[in-house]
């Protein structure tokens, strides 16, 4: 090699000396070394020739100095061995043949099968398509064949829809759906009571129930029903809490009757509806309770219509309290307000302050009756009998037994819509309550009618020493009753526990 | 519970206070003590619950008679009968 001399030339001619570590080690790294190393490779391959050229292209044996002369040209033509792939020969040929498709070996996929695409579903057909239909080299998908697939999920998956909706459209589908979960749940005594966290625990049995079912093919009717099973979930918001309002308001539970609401099994509810817990939903609910009575009629007339409802209640109300007074030993008395008691009543501007939309078609206690008794032991008992009877319960306040209102008046407080859509009232109180009651009752309508407006500070002090003697009175009342039977303000709670709990039932 | 006192609290926050010793007479509405004040709904049950509990009665009717400046007076007119005569 010459190498060794071209780089002293260079370095003779001025070119900077390579390090001698550099050199030895055959590392070029700066400028000056690269064309010390370009010029050494261009001597040593001066002289160099092609595969193309003709001292290396040997004459075959047979061949004539014209043959091979021609044959180098050509070569030397194409020096790198293109091919035309637009000319004939078999050369073009061998070019295209990545264009030959493989689908000659590939039987054709069939198309989706009605099984398959329509319900009703057959798991078995559709799990036996799923094992031998199944080709072991899959057609390239085209867009047709990926835009058909996807239209035939899509219709699929709207047709489960429009079943859900058209499930939904029916009147009381939704309330149906709940129904069942509602009687179920109300064939279980104490259900709810089990633990803090029970409705919680349903809803996530039913959240499992849901998507055990959603994992396998639906008949229409099973999706519906699955819609169905749903929608409860928005009324489980957990435990002992009261229903969020904005869930009431959402869902229209505040526009249902307590029947309607125990029909969705949130009958453990229905008694906090109607104390406050509501709000302002509360107002409006009662203000909807109404007798079935002409709203459009004069007074005279609703008077007159209350009066039929009640001569046609009253056989059922004996009747009632037959039952209970056999059962119990009590002797309960029914009573009819007088027409013009309901009138004033209607038309009493301390309720009217607060109620403006308060009339004869709000009266609850048109008709009412009432039960002593010597324990209220018996409330729960009682409580019983009157949910199986032929009322309904539109409101229920046992806690007034225990926290009194103004003027200490203690009594379990029920009021009941008859068959015949009349608003009734049904009380059960302890036996000197009732005693006491009926001294003090007579007193209290002298002066609950007047206008506290118009009254002077005597008279203020008058209705002031009327209702502290009131007060006074059944507080007297109360104290007996626990003295005779030896009851304690907490077995009455138990009571009255007992009686809430017969009421949900 | 006292014999001579009577008290009950509305929901809505509002106090109604009666002494029957001196007739004192007093409502809690708006934030203030209003004396001889007595509740336009006084005849509605449902609005007005009764304090049961003794403490809290009597200290709703000190914070009431401090208020209104009527401290209770052993005698033949209280300062209650006084404020109204006045």
């Amino acid at each position: 090699m010459d190498v060794q001399k071209t780089i002293d030339h260079a370095q003779e001619e001025g070119v900077e000396k390579t390090p001698e570590k550099a050199v030895m080690s055959g590392v070029i790294s700066g400028q000056p070394n690269q064309e010390v190393h370009e010029n050494a490779f261009k001597q040593s391959h001066a002289h160099d020739k092609t595969l193309s050229e003709p001292d290396m292209i040997a004459m075959n044996g047979n061949e004539t100095l014209e043959e091979y002369n021609a044959r180098v040209a050509q070569i030397q033509s194409n020096r790198f061995g293109f091919y035309d792939s637009e000319g004939d020969g078999q050369e073009k040929n061998k070019a295209r043949v990545t264009e030959h498709p493989a689908k000659q070996a590939v039987k054709m996929m069939p198309g989706l099968s009605p099984t398959l695409g329509q319900p009703p579903y057959d798991s078995m057909v559709k799990a036996n398509v799923q094992i031998t239909n199944v080709p072991e080299v899959t057609e390239p998908v085209t867009y047709q064949v990926l835009a058909k697939y996807a239209n035939t999920v899509l219709e699929n998956a709207a047709q489960a829809v429009r079943q859900v909706e058209n499930h939904l459209a029916q009147p009381n589908a939704i309330n149906g759906d709940f129904l069942t979960i509602g009687q179920m749940a109300a064939k279980v005594p104490g259900h709810f009571a089990q633990s803090p966290d029970q409705l919680n625990n349903d809803a996530r049995t039913i959240l499992d129930n849901a998507t055990a079912q959603i994992d396998k093919p639906l008949e229409p009717e099973d999706r519906a029903k699955l819609a169905g099973m749903l929608f409860p979930m928005f009324f489980f918001e957990g435990g002992n809490e009261p229903i969020n309002p904005e869930t009431i308001e959402q869902l229209g539970l505040g526009e249902m009757t307590e029947t309607e609401l125990k029909a969705l099994g949130i009958e453990k509810r229905a008694a906090d509806l109607e104390e406050g817990v509501i709000g302002k939903r509360r107002m409006s609910e009662e203000k909807d309770i109404v007798n079935p009575i002409d709203r459009n009629a004069t007074a005279e007339e609703k008077l007159a219509q209350l009066q039929a409802l009640s001569t046609e209640n009253e056989p059922l109300v004996q009747k009632f309290l037959q039952t209970v007074d056999t059962k119990f030993g009590t002797t309960s008395e029914v009573g009819v307000k007088s027409p013009q008691d309901i009138l004033n009543k209607a038309k009493r501007p301390s309720i009217l302050e607060n109620k403006e939309w308060f009339d004869v078609d709000h009266i609850r206690d048109s008709l009412r009756f009432r039960t002593p008794v010597e324990s209220l032991g018996d409330l729960p008992k009682i409580l019983e009998e009157l949910a199986d009877s032929e009322f309904t319960v539109v409101k229920a306040d046992v806690e007034k037994l225990l926290a009194p209102k103004d003027r200490g008046w203690r009594v379990a407080a029920i009021d009941l819509r008859a068959p015949n859509g009349q608003l009734i009232e049904y009380q059960i109180l302890p036996r000197e309550m009732y005693e006491a009651g009926k001294t003090e009752h007579h007193l209290y309508k002298t002066v609950r009618e007047r206008d506290v407006k118009a009254l002077s500070r005597d008279q203020k002090i008058e209705v002031r020493e009327l209702n502290i003697q009131a007060r006074n009175l059944y507080s007297d009342a109360w104290q007996a009753y626990l003295r005779r039977t030896g009851q304690t303000e907490e077995s009455v709670r138990k009571f009255v526990k007992e009686a809430k709990d017969a009421l949900m039932r | 519970m006292l014999k001579y006192l009577h008290v009950s609290k509305a929901d809505s926050g509002e106090i109604s206070v009666y002494d029957s010793r001196d007739k004192f007479s007093a409502g809690y509405l708006d934030g203030h003590w209003i004396l001889d004040h007595m509740f336009s709904f006084h005849d509605c049950e449902e609005r007005l619950s009764l304090v049961q509990d003794d403490q809290e009665a009597l200290q709703l009717l000190a914070e009431a008679r401090k208020a209104l400046d009527c401290p209770l007076v052993n005698g033949s007119e209280s300062p209650a009968d006084e404020a109204k005569s006045a």
